[in-house]
């Protein structure tokens, strides 16, 4: 009795215990959680800012040219930019005149991606600004082109996205050109799916995708995608398509918090 | 001794890193190998049977704090893994066969892992995710996948020679 006592003690009280955490996931376990991944991907980040030191090292030279091309370019731009400012203004107070609410300007945060969630059941990035950086949950992240994801969880140094791409992903979104109305969502294999589409819709292959701004959880007009197959649903009362998200999510490394 | 704790502490590391940051190459059609379990099947045949289940929970510790699943998923699942690995190996096992059986027993214990992680978080997962959508897209590709993947980690860590020693 006392050798199978030896033999199960040490398993049995980490299992009971282990099944005690996972069943009543108390609020104070799921901070430490928080905390604890913070310090697990502290290394990480150490590990990230080397690369990143170590990749400008090696493409030295190239940045150097491309910082002379890119210097000679800057200066008729200078004046097309003035020239846009003027406009810009201008639109300005025809708007207000109009009271028209600005919603196309955001402020950002920029952030780098220090980890994936290690499961194939989500998609999920780990980003290296937290709490301390001003995000909140539910705050929508993007990459220089197009919408990633939102954000579902924030620690003091790090959240995580939900990407477009994972099914549990919900946006309210509308094809650019027919104004049609539907909701985008992750799907098996990594690529996203517009579902909710009238059967009358004239949707097709490379429209663009771009979010409605209903629900106010993401801005209007953030680039989702370009559909790239329609089909009827299981019903027969709807259409779907099939959209390749603009952003390669697989290939992300650096993405914009949009903080307002 | 501590030598050999510190390269288990060491090979834990690389797990985590690889699990975080794998090659993006490795992904195919969204799916890639879990290396956790290629380390917990190492662990299983290569230390006592305690460190094992210990190492093994451990593992899923990590996991589970830097995953979004529900906390402990990982913890329990690879310590019942950890538990079947142990029968197995105690009925089955051979040396004659070693190659193959710890090939067979990474696909079968990841195949086991995605399982338990599938009814243990199964609120989490979304509707559309049925279970026979999940077995044939999810669990069987990534058991398949890391079974491929997992005669290079050995022989990288056949050089640690951890044998029964910790």
């Amino acid at each position: 009795m006392i050798r199978f006592k030896k033999k199960f003690l040490v398993p049995s009280v980490v299992s009971i215990l282990i099944i005690i955490l996972f069943f009543l996931q108390p609020a104070a376990i799921l901070s430490l959680k928080k905390g604890l991944a913070d310090v697990f991907l502290l290394p990480l980040k150490l590990t990230h800012s080397i690369f990143n030191e170590i990749k400008l090292i090696v493409s030295y030279r190239k940045l150097y040219r491309e910082n002379l091309f890119l210097n000679k370019e800057i200066a008729p731009l200078h004046q097309q930019l003035s020239a846009y400012e003027e406009v810009f203004r201008e639109n300005e107070r025809l708007n207000r005149l109009l009271s028209f609410k600005s919603k196309t300007t955001f402020s950002t945060k920029a952030a780098q991606v220090i980890g994936r969630d290690p499961s194939n059941w989500l998609s999920i990035l780990i980003i290296n600004k937290g709490k301390r950086d001003g995000l909140e949950n539910g705050m929508p992240v993007i990459s220089d082109v197009s919408l990633v994801g939102k954000i579902i969880e924030v620690s003091k140094d790090s959240s995580r996205v939900l990407l477009i791409n994972d099914p549990n992903f919900k946006a309210a979104a509308l094809i650019q050109d027919s104004r049609d109305e539907g909701i985008v969502s992750g799907s098996i294999g990594g690529s996203c799916k517009m579902y909710f589409l009238s059967l009358d819709t004239d949707v097709k292959d490379n429209d663009i995708v771009v979010t409605s701004g209903l629900g106010d959880v993401f801005p209007k007009g953030l680039l989702i995608g370009r559909v790239i197959d329609v089909d009827l649903d299981s019903t027969g009362l709807m259409k779907n398509c099939s959209i390749k998200p603009a952003t390669n999510l697989s290939r992300l490394e650096e993405v914009l918090v949009i903080l307002n | 001794m501590l030598k050999k704790y510190f390269i288990l502490a060491a090979i834990i590391f690389v797990a985590v890193f690889l699990e975080l940051n794998y090659p993006r190459f490795l992904s195919l059609f969204g799916i890639r190998p879990d290396f956790f379990i290629i380390f917990v099947v190492y662990f299983n045949l290569h230390l006592k049977r305690k460190n094992a289940i210990l190492f093994s929970g451990l593992l899923g510790l990590i996991k589970d704090i830097l995953s979004f699943a529900r906390f402990g998923t990982n913890a329990v699942s690879f310590m019942i893994c950890s538990l079947a690995i142990d029968k197995i190996k105690s009925s089955v096992y051979q040396d004659e066969f070693e190659k193959f059986l710890q090939l067979a027993l990474v696909f079968l214990i990841s195949l086991l892992n995605s399982l338990i992680f599938y009814f243990l978080n199964i609120k989490m997962i979304a509707v559309e995710l049925t279970f026979v959508k999940s077995l044939f897209f999810i669990m069987i590709p990534e058991a398949f996948y890391t079974t491929l993947v997992s005669p290079l980690i050995y022989t990288i860590l056949k050089k640690c020679d951890l044998r029964y020693s910790v």
